[in-house]
């Protein structure tokens, strides 16, 4: 019996050329734990999983939200003055509040503990940035923009472009920025700034004469003339003719129901109850309409990806006590009525709820100083945290944290979740233990739908995920 | 030795020259201008006048764009059309508060809005058109007055479809002669199916509601 080499083209590989070979894959074997993070790959992918991304604008106050601090943290010693002494009566006397492993800060109403122990807490995550646009896009798309530009395209996007097509506006973006380079048209998202604009979305203004209508939809479908085709140079023309034929599903698939709040059936009037709608006073770019919009999108099966602005105007420089707590307070109050809406809806699986199917990760850019200003505001901060919920993550647990004195970001163990503010040599040489940033988060959302999670070169949070 | 040291002095302040005779000296030659100046490429590089032109890539209109595009294509003064602030911000015009700048993707929802608006102005110019007096010179400038019969002569100046068609194309994208040929083949059609209504110059409707939507009149 003889042994033959293997033959590539018409060459047939000489002893050096396999050694060579060899060599090279053996190098790239050793090299590829450093270059690239192993994908969640072990995982099934779930196609199913709905993702909703709550953004909080601004830059939220950690000490009033995610990552507390008793109220008597003495400011000279320890640089946090948590100034929760300045708070209306009403949040100041709920202080810490303890849910589990779980501590929330005053500014959280009880619409959200009642919930909480459907979440997690990660904290402990540098931003390094301390610009609003810097910050967003980072969290938005997991990449560190250029400039004040953003890199890539947002994680609902890389979800969607992975897991494919199923719902009728495959992401929806209210009030966020989206962004989708180079992904097929299905992940690019329907921006909206209200609940007036998805409607009007999905409703025609106007109605055409039907023989008009065809007359157009035919000159719409036809290929793009000369002209059209020199201006698809970057695949432009070819983008908007595919939204010409979106917007056109949109109307026809007939979803406008969905978010009629003036409907006045029993199921809406529960909505209008359960979002607190009436606080909103008209406005349709409100943070509780925004969230109704999103529980919508969710459960009736319009989107599998929803973004939407939970709280605004943040940035609170000066006056604080009188600003933020308020607008933070309204934040988690649409996001507690949101997750009791997915948690009270049935999932599509006996026994399970919406909630049990969906992921949810809320943020901010960046968080705010935790001592004052001279205006008694709180400035812009490098350190942040995060709240995450729901399908494919543990629920209760409280991973990362940040440093006694200063509340700069420390250095967490993946594995376990614990936080060190000095870690051993050993435990750095472990690769485990790591400062953690928004790459770490948002490889985590995807690990745990078993989504590829390479492009943002970081491993996910294995303390989360079950 | 002082009195050679004043000598010395002396006979170098003479020879220097002052400083008159220094700004007094001929301007210099004029520079020769080479025509066709070759610069000295690396062997195997392609002539510079085969290599393509960089240029930016192509952009959608902005809001402000498109405002003064309906002023053009409807013979309307500069500043005429104005879009409502909240249906602005939803097209793109950035508020400085969250958007910072111009959001200029052709997203669904912007060609949602451009349908909607073609719906609601063509039958407007349609209308207009067809209550004009039939005699009025057409107006080969912008219409002063957008009040007067004439400025609303819009989709019937020529006696032919075709050369109305043809100058529709002209209003909206700028293409004319040879390369707007297969336009008007296209819009023909458009036309055609569209005069099956009974609205009014429906045919002409359909043909400007199709150029709104179009990639030629929004992109540039």
């Amino acid at each position: 019996m003889t042994f033959k080499l293997p033959v590539i083209a018409d060459r047939a590989m000489s002893r050096r050329g396999l050694l060579q070979a060899l060599s090279g894959a053996a190098g790239g074997l050793l090299l590829a734990d450093f270059l690239l993070p192993k994908a969640a790959f072990a995982a099934e992918k779930d196609v199913k999983r709905k993702f909703i991304f709550a953004y909080f604008e601004g830059g939220w106050d950690q000490l009033l939200g995610l990552d507390p601090r008793p109220a008597n943290t003495n400011p000279m010693t320890q640089l946090i003055d948590p100034g929760y002494g300045q708070l209306g009566y009403g949040m100041q006397t709920r202080g810490i509040q303890r849910v589990g492993n779980l501590e929330l800060g005053p500014a959280v109403p009880q619409a959200f503990i009642d919930v909480a122990a459907e979440c997690s807490i990660i904290k402990g995550i540098t931003m390094d940035t301390a610009a609003h646009e810097v910050g967003r896009r980072y969290f938005i798309t997991g990449r560190f923009p250029r400039g004040l530009d953003a890199v890539g395209s947002s994680t609902a996007s890389e979800i969607l472009a992975q897991i494919g097509e199923a719902t009728p506006i495959a992401h929806i973006s209210a009030g966020v920025e989206a962004y989708a380079e180079k992904m097929p048209a299905f992940a690019q998202a329907l921006n909206v700034n209200s609940l007036s604009d998805l409607r009007t979305a999905l409703t025609p203004l106007v109605t055409l004469d039907p023989k008009i209508k065809e007359a157009v939809e035919r000159f719409q479908d036809q290929s793009p003339g000369c002209e059209g085709i020199r201006l698809d140079r970057d695949g432009l023309t070819s983008q908007m003719l595919e939204s010409v034929k979106r917007s056109r599903s949109y109307i026809t698939s007939q979803l406008s129901s969905v978010f009629d709040t003036t409907r006045m059936d029993a199921e809406m009037m529960a909505l209008i109850q359960r979002y607190d709608l009436v606080a909103a006073q008209g406005d349709l770019s409100a943070p509780e309409v925004m969230a109704f919009a999103a529980g919508q999108a969710i459960k009736k099966g319009v989107s599998q990806c929803v973004s939407f602005q939970a709280a605004r105007t943040l940035d609170t420089h000066a006056d604080w006590a009188q600003d933020h707590p308020g607008r933070l307070e309204t934040g988690f109050k649409v996001l507690g009525a949101l997750i009791a809406d997915l948690k009270a809806t049935p999932g599509s699986m006996p026994g399970k709820t919406m909630l049990d199917e969906t992921t949810i990760m809320a943020f901010s850019e960046f968080a705010r100083t935790p001592l004052f200003n001279n205006i008694r505001g709180r400035d812009h901060f490098l350190g942040n945290s995060v709240l995450v919920a729901g399908a494919g993550l543990k629920r209760g647990l409280t991973v990362g944290g940040s440093a006694a004195v200063g509340q700069m970001p420390i250095e967490t163990d993946l594995t376990t979740g614990i936080a060190y503010e000095t870690p051993t040599q050993m435990m750095r040489d472990s690769g485990q233990v790591q400062i953690l940033t928004p790459k770490h988060v948002l490889a985590t959302v995807l690990a745990s739908a078993g989504l590829d999670y390479a492009y943002l070169r970081a491993e996910p949070i294995k303390a989360l995920l079950p | 030795m002082k009195r050679a040291a004043l000598i010395l002095a002396v006979a170098l302040a003479a020879c220097t020259k002052p400083p008159e005779m220094q700004q007094m000296q001929p301007p210099p030659p004029p520079l020769k201008v080479i025509a066709n100046p070759a610069p000295s490429m690396p062997d195997g590089h392609p002539a510079l006048k085969d290599l393509a032109i960089g240029s930016r890539g192509p952009r959608r209109m902005s809001v402000d764009q498109l405002e003064r595009s309906f002023d053009q294509i409807a013979e309307l003064p500069p500043g005429t059309v104005k879009l409502p602030p909240d249906l602005a911000l939803t097209l793109g015009r950035p508020d400085y508060k969250r958007l910072t700048e111009e959001q200029l993707q052709p997203t669904p929802l912007f060609m949602k809005f451009m349908l909607d608006l073609s719906a609601y102005l063509c039958p407007l110019l349609a209308n207009a058109e067809a209550t004009r007096p039939t005699d009025a010179t057409p107006p080969q400038t912008s219409c002063m007055n957008p009040t007067s019969p004439m400025c609303q002569k819009f989709f019937t100046r020529f006696p032919t479809v075709d050369e109305n068609i043809r100058y529709l194309v002209l209003r909206f994208t700028g293409i004319e002669g040879a390369d707007a040929d297969p336009y008007v083949t296209r819009l023909k059609a458009a036309y055609e199916t569209g005069s099956q209504s009974s609205a009014t110059l429906s045919g002409y409707q359909a043909v400007c509601a199709s150029l709104f939507t179009s990639p030629e009149f929004l992109l540039y």
